[in-house]
């Protein structure tokens, strides 16, 4: 279980003369969940949008499971085109659910799962037998046996989340990709998810990113923390080094009173003056 | 140390399949993946809540092994068989009925080659006159229904047809065009068939164009606006045309709304071809178009090239589309109503859209065409005032009737 799942290296992404990521690097071990972190606009959705290739880096490399994604401009413009992998082949070890995730109209929760398969229908086709078993099993694995023939549109924030995750899982991919899978849900739901993820991972073995908002969650479920800011990573590893009072004054410009339960992490939120950020202090 | 999630009965038999599909046999976990797969005891517990528990509780579990394939929007069988039984009543009918009275089994006898017992005029009215305009119709119908369910699924909006998207209002410029430069009295030109395509791939292109500029911010959206745009410029130049060719706006009138009465077989030769191709190309995207639904970036993160995908389904669509129009002139609604109402019935995954929407598309065009030349015997009514005429208020019946559509 300690092969590298994940591995970014000095990764650029620019959008319209913007560098949303400035030299991202990181490193996820198979079985390892590690939480992003980071302010707004420190560029963790578009690490995400990187990753499943929805964003085309300007410099730098990705390597996933090993199989490099060399991040060359090839054709023109914003087309996405990567040498080495193909799509088909990078969304087989990515499994990508996004921060709001649309939901297709008259969908019931198998059709929805089942499209997890697209990246092993052969093109011009529709799906297998093993397509369907891998279907059915995920639905198993997330309890949503009694949820497969209701429409996706009728279920609660926290079932569709797990929806999600069902169809991730029936993509077989050893990565999962999560951006900020806990907004919008109440906090038994939150939990519900986390533990979820947490228990598919060491199931199956795979790897976990999550990008996430709440600093305590990301303190309590994750093995390691990478807390970025202006497209770089600026402290990575374990949850205690990271989530410092320091750091989250310096980077978030919030005051916050960190103390430790279980050994982790939970960070509380201090009335008073507001600290200035060092990366606001830096652009003015 | 165990948890206390309890695997229902019924589910240990397929949690013990060893095959959990291609994609976790090329797992690079290793021991991890398959061997943790079949047994969850050895999870860890972390002293939080642990979601699964709660379902295991459930009572209503006895049912689950058939519960989840339950689940799946297949192609039914009964509704297979409900689709091609409407086309052979829709084309029996259509058939039989008409200004010259003739016994059904007689008819029924003739089309398929026995021995009929019909009169050699009667036979040649079936063989010649009613025979071509049903096919006609049937192909017409099937094909605008099935192009309908295409750009919807495509655009991944409802509102998506060959009329929000200026498909047909191309059309509809390249005929007005064609039959103006013919001047007045003359028969229909055969170059307007050809008038047609032209107008509508280039209104498709437009908005194509038009719609997919503008970087990141390009959306669903942008396309609609785009089309909606494109369809009022190509209609007002249609007007234009109309107002400089006065002594041609009767035949331009005709055209527009539709008809099947000049139907012989050489309109069913140009259209069949088209519609072969543009059948086949939806049909093999009915796996694709489901994957577009969940929008571009998912697509793409599952991937799809969304973009070729989108190309390919929109210029063929729009092929069939510019083909059944410029046989049959603008017929509205069989592109919106068709899909709907099988969505509402039967359900949403292009699986099961579009060959129900080939099938009752064409089944419901017949029935309308019987219409248009039955009503006002002798006359006739544009087939595409029936189509809307009939078709609005069922629509709306069926929105009406179905809060899950609207939800």
């Amino acid at each position: 279980m300690s092969a590298t799942a994940l591995a970014v290296h000095d990764l650029v992404v620019q959008v319209a003369g913007a560098k949303l990521l400035d030299g991202l690097s990181l490193r996820v071990e198979a079985g390892e969940w590690l939480a992003v972190i980071g302010p707004n606009g420190a560029g963790k959705s578009t690490m995400c949008r990187a990753l499943v290739g929805l964003v085309e880096p300007a410099a730098g490399s990705i390597e996933l499971c090993g199989r490099q994604v060399p991040a060359r401009r090839i054709g023109r413009g914003r087309r996405v085109r990567v040498t080495g992998v193909s799509r088909r082949d990078r969304a087989r070890l990515v499994a990508y659910v996004p921060q709001t995730p649309v939901v297709p109209a008259g969908f019931t929760v198998a059709d929805y799962v089942l499209l997890g398969r697209t990246p092993y229908v052969r093109s011009l086709g529709t799906d297998s037998v093993s397509d369907r078993v891998a279907m059915d099993q995920a639905i198993r694995r997330l309890g949503l046996e009694r949820f497969a023939g209701r429409d996706i549109a009728t279920l609660s924030g926290g079932e569709r989340q797990r929806v999600l995750l069902a169809r991730a899982l029936a993509q077989a991919a050893p990565i999962l990709l999560l951006d900020e899978p806990t907004t919008a849900l109440d906090l038994g739901a939150q939990q519900e998810v986390l533990e979820l993820i947490d228990t598919l991972r060491h199931e199956v073995g795979l790897a976990v990113v999550t990008t996430l908002h709440d600093l305590t969650l990301a303190g309590q479920y994750s093995d390691r923390l990478v807390l970025i800011d202006a497209g770089r990573a600026v402290a990575a590893g374990p949850p205690e080094s990271v989530l410092t009072e320091e750091n989250i004054e310096r980077f978030y410009g919030a005051r916050m009173k960190v103390v430790y339960e279980h050994g982790r992490p939970v960070v509380l939120p201090l009335r008073g003056p507001v600290p200035v950020r060092t990366t606001d202090a830096e652009a003015g | 140390m165990p948890t206390e999630r309890q695997l229902p009965p019924d589910a240990t038999g397929a949690d013990r399949l060893e095959d959990t599909g291609r994609g976790l046999a090329s797992t690079p976990a290793g021991e991890g993946g398959d061997a943790a797969l079949l047994s969850v005891s050895s999870l860890p517990d972390r002293g939080g809540p642990t979601a699964v528990t709660q379902d295991a509780s459930n009572p209503e579990e006895a049912g689950d092994a058939a519960a989840v394939a339950a689940g799946l929007t297949t192609l039914r069988p009964v509704w297979l068989a409900a689709g091609i039984l409407a086309v052979i009543a829709a084309t029996v009918v259509g058939l039989v009925v008409g200004s010259v009275a003739m016994p059904p089994v007689g008819v029924i006898k003739e089309v398929l080659g026995l021995p009929s017992g019909l009169s050699a005029a009667d036979a040649a009215i079936i063989h010649e006159l009613r025979l071509p305009r049903v096919v006609l119709a049937l192909l017409v119908g099937a094909t605008l229904a099935s192009c309908g369910a295409a750009y919807q699924g495509v655009f991944a909006n409802p509102l998506a047809d060959p009329y929000t998207l200026g498909v047909a209002a191309g059309a509809g410029l390249g005929a007005t065009v064609a039959i103006g430069l013919a001047g007045p009295g003359s028969a229909t030109p055969g170059y307007v068939p050809v008038a047609a395509f032209a107008g509508a791939l280039l209104a498709v292109t437009l908005t194509y164009v038009l719609g997919t500029t503008g970087g990141r911010s390009r959306s669903v959206t942008a396309l609609i606006v785009a089309g909606v745009a494109i369809a009022s410029f190509l209609t007002a130049a249609q007007t234009y045309v109309m107002q400089q060719n006065t002594d041609t706006i009767r035949q331009v009138y005709t055209w527009i709304l539709g008809r099947l009465s000049t139907a012989g077989w050489g309109e069913v030769l140009i259209l069949l071809p088209y519609f072969l191709v543009t059948t086949a190309v939806l049909l093999s995207h009915r796996w694709t178009l489901d994957v577009l639904g969940l929008g571009d970036d998912e697509a793409a993160a599952l991937g799809i090239n969304v973009r070729r995908i989108r190309l390919l389904v929109v210029v063929a669509a729009s092929l069939g589309t510019a083909a059944a129009v410029s046989v049959s002139g603008l017929i509205a609604f069989v592109g919106i109503i068709v899909p709907h109402t099988v969505r509402l019935v039967a359900g949403s995954g292009h699986r099961v859209l579009l060959p129900l929407s080939l099938l009752f598309g064409g089944a419901f065009l017949v029935l309308a065409d019987l219409a248009a030349r039955t009503i006002v015997t002798p006359a006739e009514l544009p087939i595409g005032v029936i189509t809307a005429f009939v078709g609005a208020p069922f629509f709306a019946l069926v929105l009406h009737t179905s809060r899950r559509y609207l939800r």
